[in-house]
């Protein structure tokens, strides 16, 4: 999820160092998990799968995203209850051993983990103002923090031939706030083992979740239009304890990063389709000794389809392409970078049917390509690059089954649960197939079989 | 004026007008709404001489019209937007429909699962060359439940529905 990705990120672009554990999910696994949330059921008195796709988050529907543009205040049931509890775990198999345990407390392979308990805040506050706040146990790492937190208000307005939604979110992780589920907090797989390795590169607004603070405004403009701009900052260590975190966490960010969002949507009674840019551009000062910082301008182009007809059948699919150019003036004078020019492409894709909102099977797809950089991906057992290369290719498939969630659910919307079979297969590990990291591991030993279960109270 | 003038005049008027136009002729639209926040087709067809419509929304569903009301509101598909955003102000007691707001040219109150309305309005206010949507004004619905609205060119009286 994305404390844990960005925790591996920052120990590596904030030392420089590549991580010594590659701890973590498989690359797409940015997104965090939650939703379906049934305080937010309660609150509006239906289902989840009038808000997510196969009645679990967090994939949205159309009306999903208006609920959430509306800033999850619609609803007015006197029984609400503003909180849930998730718990993810799961059995994990890596292809071959890892050459040490994952974490502290398990093994070197074939492991069953309580990946992660989460306690949530969600639901209206008053009728423009709503928040979805999250507080994360760590069954790997054994420790409490603070996970993704949105507060938004938001208001219709109507200026002649136009219908707007206006609103302002306050949050702790880019792209949390986004409607779509083709932006790096919501993107797929949804759920990523814990305890599996994940390759070492990955642009900075997968990784900062957590790690800032940020304001965004937003328009959407007759259900059609979506712009939204902010900033974040980042936190400091202080902060970060308070929140569970510490200094490894920290963004080192130098200002305000601005972040900004457009998309173009395209809504008809069952085909959904968007396409949109989203970027952020960040300064980092990972080393307060040095006056220069390095420089991340990530620019992202992404597009979604979901078709939904009346009838027992869905479809959606999500691609994202993000392009990051990096200008490492503080890495290169500390060393941890071979250049000052350096940058990183990722192309994500996943297609998911779903059959009477109960069953799921998917696949995805990621590719993720890059300057070579020895000092950036230095040589290390199975978190490293033989060649310094970030290139990482592979897919993911995905069998779910999802019995909840429905109108007529038994005990609806208190059960939800989603059992499923996960396999990341990979083709190339950071920069290499075989002997990718120096130290005789080849990519498709990290092949990783989930065997998960996904609980929402 | 006399009885017998009365009833003379009126013999005239209908000999001088075009058949089909002296009387109204009512036309009866249904279009039936769902739990899944869909109407079951995204296009009503009107015939070119229908003078009235009477329109039935059906709720087929099950759940109650505080959590799944709908109701079918006819505007100018430019309007289906600020329309819906002044519905949401307006707000449940209203039935999420701006009070007194002319762009409306027709709507249904709000209604649950197995329920029924109908509201009746006349084609007067409908332009040829103008194209009109309508939509369940509930908030976040028109977004799926949205349709259009078509006249058709050639007269029939019988105005269709276009399955899905
Ligand atoms: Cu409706």
């Amino acid at each position: 999820m994305a404390t844990r990705f960005s925790r591996r990120f920052f120990r590596r672009s904030t030392g420089g160092l590549l991580p010594r554990l590659a701890l973590g999910l498989a690359l797409l696994g940015a997104g965090a998990p939650a939703m379906a949330l049934p305080s937010f059921a309660t609150q509006t008195g239906m289902p989840c799968d009038r808000c997510h796709t196969i009645g679990f988050g967090p994939a949205l529907t159309p009306y999903g995203r208006q609920f959430k543009l509306n800033g999850y205040a619609w609803g007015d049931s006197p029984t609400a209850v503003p909180v849930a509890v998730m718990v993810q775990g799961g059995f994990t198999r890596t292809a071959a051993d890892q050459p040490e345990p994952p974490a502290e407390h398990y093994s070197s392979n074939e492991n069953a983990s309580l990946d992660q308990t989460s306690l949530f805040l969600a639901g209206r506050i008053s009728s423009h103002l709503g928040a979805f706040a999250q507080v994360t146990y760590s069954g790997t790492e054994r420790k409490v923090t603070w996970d993704n937190l949105d507060v938004r208000y938001a208001t219709p307005l109507s200026l002649g031939n136009y219908g707007l939604v206006v609103g302002v979110s306050l949050n702790n992780n880019p792209t949390v706030q986004d409607l779509w589920n083709s932006t790096p907090a919501w993107g797929f797989p949804y759920i990523s083992s814990a305890l599996a390795p994940g390759p070492a590169a990955a642009p900075l607004i997968t990784g900062l979740g957590q790690s800032v603070l940020g304001a965004t405004a937003y328009v959407m403009v007759n259900d059609r239009l979506y712009l939204e701009a902010g900033g974040y900052r980042g936190l400091s260590n202080r902060w970060l304890r308070n929140v569970g975190l510490d200094a490894d966490n920290n963004a080192n960010l130098d200002g305000v990063a601005p972040y900004w969002r457009a998309a173009w949507q395209f809504d008809g009674a069952v085909h959904h389709a968007s396409v949109g840019t989203f970027g952020l551009s960040a300064d980092l000062r990972p080393d307060p000794t040095v006056a220069a910082t390095d420089s991340y301008r990530d620019l992202g182009l992404d597009a979604t389809y979901q078709y939904a007809p009346p009838g027992a059948h869905q479809l959606a699919a999500n691609v994202a392409l993000t392009h990051e150019r990096r200008h490492l003036d503080s890495s290169f004078a500390t060393g941890a970078s071979d250049t000052v020019g350096n940058q990183l492409s990722f192309v994500n894709a996943d297609l998911t049917y779903a059959y009477a909102r109960t069953w799921s099977a998917a696949i995805g797809g990621f590719d993720m390509r890059g300057s070579s950089n020895g000092a950036l991906y230095a040589p290390a057992p199975l978190s490293g690059s033989a060649n310094g290369s970030p290139d990482s290719r592979g897919y993911t498939l995905q069998v779910e089954y999802i019995p909840f969630g429905k109108a007529d659910s038994f005990a609806r919307p208190w059960i939800n649960v989603r059992v499923g079979l996960q396999y990341v297969g990979y083709q190339k590990f950071n920069g290499g197939t075989t002997n990718y990291d120096g130290y005789g591991r080849n990519a498709g030993q990290n092949d990783t079989l989930f065997a998960y279960f996904w609980l929402i109270l | 004026m006399t009885r017998r003038h009365a009833l003379a005049a009126i013999a005239l008027l209908a000999a001088a007008l075009p058949a089909g136009m002296a009387r109204a002729t009512t036309c009866p639209l249904t279009i039936e709404a769902n739990d899944l926040m869909q109407f079951n087709t995204p296009r009503l067809m009107l015939g070119a001489d229908c003078s009235e419509v009477e329109l039935t929304l059906h709720h087929v569903g099950k759940q109650p019209a505080a959590v799944m009301g709908h109701n079918w509101v006819l505007v100018r598909s430019g309007d289906v937007a600020p329309v819906a955003n002044a519905g949401l102000r307006a707000g449940r007691a209203q039935n999420f429909q701006p009070s007194g707001d002319a762009r409306i040219i027709a709507a249904t109150p709000l209604v649950g699962g197995g329920e029924t309305t109908t509201v009746r309005f006349s084609t007067a206010a409908l332009k040829s060359g103008e194209s009109y949507a309508f939509f369940c004004s509930t908030p976040g619905h028109s977004v799926t439940m949205r349709g259009a609205l078509a006249i058709s060119a050639a007269a029939g009286q019988l105005a269709a529905q276009v399955p899905r």
